[in-house]
C-alpha cells in the first residue's frame, strides 16, 4: 500500500507515491481535449477517473456534458467568428432574422436541457441497498477525521479502511462547524452539518488508496484536513478491523514513554485503549503506528516528524487544537518511542 | 395639456439660464450636496473600480500563495482573511455598485429625463455605499479582518468559532449596504415608470433600461433575505440567540437558505444589467437594432422570475431530499434558456448587421466567449450528482469567475469604453483599449481555465496551501501567471481613461453613431441633460429618419428657461408614457450625507455596543430626516 503524505517545509516523506506507472488515457485526454499543456495526469483523486460505481455514474455524465458543451460552444464561437465576415453576413441577411434566436436560443436549449434533466434524475436515483452493506461513521473535527466502525469498537483517524468491491454506507457528522467529506475518485461530496447525520455511499472497485479532503471551508487549517480511503481485499480488511478493534495488550505499552504520556497533557486529549489514557478531544492513538501519516495527512508518520509534531504541532498546522508541549529531550524521545510502538 | 414642439437640435437648445439653476455650487459644498445623477454615477463607477482593484490586489496575494505547492507568501490565517475580503469586495463593493453606477448615469439619459425620480435618495444611496465599504475595510485598521468566507456560513462564523469583531463588521456592513442597494432599486423602478420621455412606451424602452428595471425588482424582493440572514447572525453573535445553533434548537442550514435566497438572484442582479450594456453595445457596433427585441425582454423578465427558484442548487451537498433536489436541478437547467435567447439574439444581430470592431465591441465579444463557457459549466453544476462532485472545488471557482468576469467585468469595461466619451467628452485611446482587451481576455482564460482541471483533479476551494505530487502544481502556476496578465489588462483600461480624462481627443455628441437618446445631447451632457422633452417614436430614436424632436413649452411653461429657480422635470404615465406634467425636483442638500453618515455611526455604535454614540447617531439622523424635504419646490 502506498500513501500520499504531503511534505511540509521541504521535508519529504519516506514513501512517495509511485504515480507514473501508467498514463490513464482518459485523464490525459482532458488535457488534449481542453487544449492545455497540463502535466496533470496523476492518479487516485480525480473526478473523471472513477474508481468505483458511485463515481463512475458521475464521470460518465461529466464526460458526456463536456463533449456536448464543447460542441455547442464551438457552434456559438463559429457564428461569432462568421459575423466578422461580410460575405457570411450577406447570406444570413436573406433569412428570417429571428429564426436563429428561435432555433438556437429556444429550441436547442430546450431539447438539450430536457434530455439532460432526464439523465440527471436517472443518475440521482439511489442505488439499491444490497445485502451486507457495511456501515461506518466519520465525524469531522477541526481539522481531522474520526472514523468509527459501529459494533466493533474500532476507532481510527484520517484513514478509512473499506473492503474493495463492497458497498459502504458512511454516516457523516460534525460536532463543531460544517465540513464536507469528499473522495473524488469514489463519490461526490456530502456535507457534515452539526445537528444532522448525512449519509454517503462509498465503493471501490479494486484495492487501492484514494485521497480525500475536506471541501467545506472550516477554518484556519481547512487546507490541512485530508484523509485517505484504503480499500483492501475483504479478508485483509477483516483482519485489519479485528486488529483495530482490540485494545492494546499490556506488553505492547510497556515502554518508558507511557508514563510520560500519561503524566503530561497527552492523555487529557488522546485515548490509547488498554491504558489509562482516555481523552476524547484528539484522535484515538491506539494503533497509531499502523497509520502512514499524522495530522490528517500533514506529515508522514515517522520518528523525526512525530517528534517535531509533538513538540510543536502549531508550526505545521497553526490553529489546530494540539498545543506545543514543553518536554525535555529525553521525555520527547520516550514519547515518540512509545507512539511508534502503538500497534 | 398644451405643448410646443421643436427639434431636440442639440447644442443649440442648450440653455445658459438653465445651467445657472441646475449647476452645482463650486468646490467642496457642491461636491457634498450634489444630487446630479451623473456626478453620483461617476462616483459610483470610480469607487467601484477602486474596489475592483483592491479586490484584485487581494486576488494577486491569493494567487501568489498558490503559485506552487507549500507556498510561503502568507500564512493560513492571513490567507483566509484575504480570501474572505476578496469575495466580499468583488460581490458587494464592486459588482453590485458598478451597475448602480451605470444605471444612474444612463437610465435618465436613455429615457430622456432630467433626473432620477428621487435625487436625494440617490445621493443617500451612494453615501451609504461608501459608508458600508469603509466599515468593511476598517477591519484592516482594527486588525480584525473577517475570515468566514464571503458567505459566512455558521457555525464557523458564530461567536464560538469567530470571536473577533471582524465578523460583526462583515454582517453589519452587508446589512447596511442593503439599504443602499434597495433604495437604489426603488429609485430605478420609479424613474423608469414615471420619467420616460413621451412616446417611449414600455415596448420602446431601451434594453438597458429593461435590464435595470428587472434588476431593480429583483433587488427589492431578494435583499430582505440577506438582511435577515445578517441580522439573525448578528443577534446570535451579540445576544447569544440560537437561530443557527443546533444546541439551542436552531439550524445552520437556515442561514444557508436565507443567504442563497438572496444569493442566487444576486448572481442575476449582477448579470442582467451587464446584458443590458451588451445589448446597447452590440446594436451600435452592428449598426442595427437588436434582433428579437420582444424575446430579449421576455428573456430578461423570465430570468428574473426563475432566478428566485434556484437557490438550493448551492446546497446540493448538504443532504437534500431527492424530490427537492430534482426540482431545483430542473429549475437550474431551465434558467439557461433565457440566457440562450439573449446570446443568440446578439449573434443574430451581429450576423445580420455590419460589425465594427471598436474597443467596446471587443469587450462585448470577449463577454460572449467567456460567458458561454461559464454558462456551459453552469448547466453542469445544475446536474445534482455532478454538482456533488465539483461544488466547493476549484471547478466551481472557475465556473463563477467565468460567469462573473465574463458576465460582468467584460460588460462593465465595454460600457466604460462606450460611454466614457459621453460622460467626459473625450475619447479614450483606441490603441490602449485594444491592448487592454487582449490582455484581459487572454489573462481571464489563462487564469481560470486551468482551475476547471484543478477542481476535477480534486482540489477544494479555499485552501491556503496544497502539497506537491497531486498534479495541481502545473495548473496552479498557469493560473497565477494568468492573473498577472489579467491585472495588467484591466490596468491598461484605467490608464487609457486617466490619460483621456485630461488630454483625450474631444468627443462630439455622437462619436459611435448610437441609437439611443443619450447621443442626442452634448458630450459631456449639461447638468439638466435635455433642455426640451424629447419625443420618442421608435425603440431607436437616433436612427429615425428625421432627428428626434423635443417639447419646449408645456402648459404655458417654457421648459428651456428656469421656472421660479427650481429644478423642473416632466412626469409621464407608467405604461404608455403619456399625460405630461411638469414638477419641481429636489435640489442639492446636505441631508443625504448627514443621514448616511449618522447611520454609519449607528452601525459603529452597534458593533462597539456603545449606546451613547448610538443615541447621538439616531438623534442626528432623525433631525436630518425631518428636514429631508427642505428646499423642494411645490
Amino acid at each position: 500500500m502506498e500513501l500520499t503524505a504531503p511534505p511540509v517545509g521541504g521535508r519529504r516523506p519516506d514513501r512517495m507515491p509511485n504515480r507514473s506507472r501508467r498514463l490513464p488515457w482518459r485523464r490525459c485526454l482532458v488535457g488534449a481535449t481542453l487544449a492545455l499543456p497540463l502535466a496533470g495526469c496523476s492518479d487516485g483523486h480525480s473526478v473523471l477517473s472513477a474508481k468505483g460505481p458511485e463515481a463512475a455514474r458521475v464521470s460518465a455524465l461529466g464526460w458526456g456534458m463536456i463533449v456536448v458543451s464543447s460542441v455547442i460552444s464551438a457552434v456559438v464561437f463559429g457564428l461569432l467568428a462568421a459575423s466578422l465576415f461580410p460575405s457570411v453576413r450577406e447570406r444570413f441577411r436573406r433569412h428570417d432574422e429571428t429564426a436563429l434566436v428561435r432555433w438556437g436560443g429556444v429550441a436547442l436549449p430546450v431539447v438539450v436541457l430536457l434530455a439532460l434533466s432526464g439523465l440527471t434524475v436517472a443518475a440521482m436515483v439511489p442505488s439499491d441497498d444490497r445485502d451486507g452493506t457495511l456501515e461506518l461513521t466519520v465525524v469531522g473535527h477541526q481539522y481531522w477525521w474520526e472514523v468509527t466502525y459501529p459494533g466493533t469498537g474500532a476507532v481510527t483517524a484520517n484513514e478509512i479502511h473499506i473492503p474493495a468491491g463492497r458497498r459502504v454506507r458512511v454516516a457523516l457528522e460534525s460536532p463543531d462547524v460544517i465540513h464536507s467529506f469528499w473522495v473524488p475518485s469514489l463519490a461526490g461530496k456530502i456535507d457534515m452539518v452539526p445537528g444532522r447525520t448525512n449519509h454517503l455511499v462509498l465503493e471501490a472497485d479494486r484495492p487501492g488508496t484514494y485521497r480525500g479532503q475536506c471541501a467545506e471551508y472550516c477554518g484556519a487549517q481547512h487546507a490541512r484536513m485530508a484523509f485517505v480511503v484504503v480499500a483492501q481485499e475483504p479478508a485483509e480488511f477483516q483482519r485489519w478491523l479485528r486488529h483495530q478493534a482490540e485494545p492494546l495488550a499490556a506488553a505492547a505499552t510497556d515502554r518508558p514513554g507511557r508514563a510520560v504520556f500519561e503524566r503530561e497533557s497527552c492523555a487529557g486529549c488522546h485515548t490509547v485503549r488498554g491504558t489509562e489514557a482516555d481523552g476524547a478531544i484528539g484522535p484515538d492513538l491506539t494503533h497509531l503506528a499502523d497509520r502512514d501519516t499524522i495530522g490528517a495527512l500533514t506529515l508522514p508518520n515517522d520518528r523525526r516528524e512525530v517528534r517535531a509534531w509533538v513538540r510543536d504541532a502549531q508550526q505545521f498546522k497553526a490553529g489546530a487544537e494540539m498545543p506545543p508541549i514543553d518536554l525535555s529531550s529525553e521525555d520527547l524521545d520516550a514519547i515518540v518511542d512509545y507512539l511508534e510502538h502503538l500497534r | 395639456m398644451t405643448a410646443t414642439v421643436e427639434p431636440v437640435a442639440v447644442p443649440d437648445a442648450a440653455s445658459p439660464s438653465l445651467d445657472a439653476v441646475w449647476e452645482d455650487r463650486p468646490g467642496i459644498p457642491g461636491f457634498l450636496t450634489t444630487v446630479d445623477h451623473k456626478r453620483i454615477a461617476v462616483r459610483y463607477l470610480v469607487t467601484a473600480t477602486a474596489f475592483l482593484f483592491i479586490g484584485g490586489l487581494e486576488a494577486m496575494v491569493l494567487r501568489a500563495q498558490l503559485a506552487g505547492p507549500n507556498g510561503t507568501v502568507v500564512d493560513a490565517d492571513t490567507y483566509n482573511r484575504i480570501m474572505t475580503m476578496h469575495g466580499t469586495t468583488m460581490i458587494f463593493l464592486f459588482n453590485t455598485p458598478v451597475f448602480a453606477g451605470f444605471g444612474n448615469y444612463l437610465v435618465p439619459l436613455l429615457i430622456g429625463a432630467r433626473e432620477m425620480a428621487f435625487p436625494r435618495v440617490n445621493a443617500f444611496s451612494y453615501w451609504v455605499y461608501l459608508g458600508s465599504g469603509s466599515l468593511l475595510y476598517s477591519s484592516f485598521l482594527l486588525h480584525a479582518v473577517p475570515d468566514g468566507g464571503w458567505f459566512a456560513y455558521t457555525p464557523l462564523t458564530s461567536s464560538a468559532y469567530s470571536p473577533d469583531v471582524g465578523l460583526d463588521l462583515w454582517a453589519m456592513g452587508i446589512v447596511f449596504l442593503g439599504i443602499s442597494t434597495t433604495a437604489g432599486g426603488i429609485n430605478f423602478i420609479v424613474t423608469i415608470f414615471r420619467m420616460r420621455a413621451p412616446g417611449m412606451t414600455l415596448s420602446r424602452l431601451p434594453l438597458f433600461c429593461w435590464a435595470i428595471l428587472t434588476m431593480s425588482f429583483m433587488i427589492v424582493f431578494a435583499l430582505p433575505a440577506i438582511t435577515l440572514a445578517g441580522v439573525l447572525l448578528e443577534l446570535d453573535r451579540t445576544f447569544g440567540m440560537q437561530f443557527f445553533s443546533p444546541a439551542g434548537g436552531g439550524d445552520p442550514l437556515l442561514y444557508q437558505h436565507l443567504f442563497w435566497i438572496w444569493g442566487h438572484p444576486e448572481v442575476y442582479i449582477l448579470f442582467i444589467p451587464a446584458t443590458g450594456i451588451i445589448s446597447m453595445v452590440v446594436a451600435t457596433f452592428s449598426g442595427r437594432r437588436v434582433v428579437a427585441y420582444h424575446l430579449v425582454v421576455a428573456a430578461l423578465v423570465a430570468t428574473g422570475f426563475i432566478s428566485f427558484g434556484l437557490w438550493m442548487h448551492h446546497m446540493f451537498a448538504t443532504g437534500v431530499p431527492f424530490l427537492v433536489a430534482s426540482f431545483f436541478s430542473a429549475a437550474s437547467l431551465v434558467v439557461a434558456i433565457p440566457s440562450g435567447v439573449q446570446i443568440f439574439a446578439w449573434l443574430a444581430t451581429m450576423l445580420t448587421g455590419r460589425v465594427r470592431l471598436e474597443v467596446p465591441m471587443l469587450f462585448a465579444i470577449g463577454f460572449v466567449v467567456t460567458f458561454v463557457i461559464g454558462g456551459m459549466t453552469g448547466v453542469m453544476v445544475g446536474v445534482v450528482p455532478f454538482d456533488q462532485q465539483v461544488t466547493d472545488s476549484y471547478f466551481v471557482v472557475a465556473h463563477f469567475h467565468y460567469v462573473l468576469i465574463g458576465g460582468t467585468v467584460f460588460p462593465a469595461f465595454a460600457g466604460l469604453h462606450y460611454w466614457f466619451p459621453k460622460a467626459i467628452g473625450r475619447m479614450p485611446s483606441r490603441r490602449l483599449g485594444v491592448w487592454s482587451f487582449w490582455f484581459t481576455f487572454v489573462g481571464t482564460q489563462l487564469t481560470f481555465f486551468p482551475q476547471h482541471i484543478l477542481g476535477l483533479e480534486g482540489m477544494p476551494r479555499r485552501v491556503w496551501t496544497y502539497p506537491e505530487g497531486l498534479g495541481w502544481d502545473g495548473p496552479n502556476a498557469l493560473s497565477t501567471a494568468g492573473s498577472v496578465v489579467l491585472g495588467v489588462g484591466l490596468l491598461l483600461s484605467v490608464v487609457a481613461f486617466a490619460l483621456a480624462w485630461r488630454r483625450g481627443e474631444p468627443a462630439d455628441a455622437d462619436p459611435w453613431g448610437g441609437e439611443t437618446l443619450e447621443w442626442a445631447i452634448p458630450s459631456p451632457p449639461p447638468p439638466y441633460n435635455f433642455a426640451g422633452v424629447p419625443i420618442v417614436r421608435s425603440d431607436a430614436p437616433m436612427w429615425d429618419d428625421d432627428p428626434p424632436r423635443a417639447i419646449t413649452h408645456l402648459d404655458g411653461e417654457d421648459l428651456t428657461v428656469p421656472h421660479d429657480g427650481h429644478h423642473r422635470a416632466v412626469l409621464t404615465s407608467p405604461l404608455d408614457a403619456a399625460g405630461l406634467e411638469a414638477v419641481s425636483m429636489p435640489e442639492p442638500s446636505y441631508t443625504p450625507l448627514v443621514v448616511a453618515g449618522s447611520l454609519t455611526l449607528l452601525c459603529v455604535a452597534v458593533i462597539a455596543s456603545s449606546w451613547p454614540i448610538g443615541l447621538v447617531a439616531v438623534v442626528v439622523a432623525s433631525a436630518a430626516l425631518i428636514r429631508w424635504h427642505d428646499g423642494i419646490g411645490s
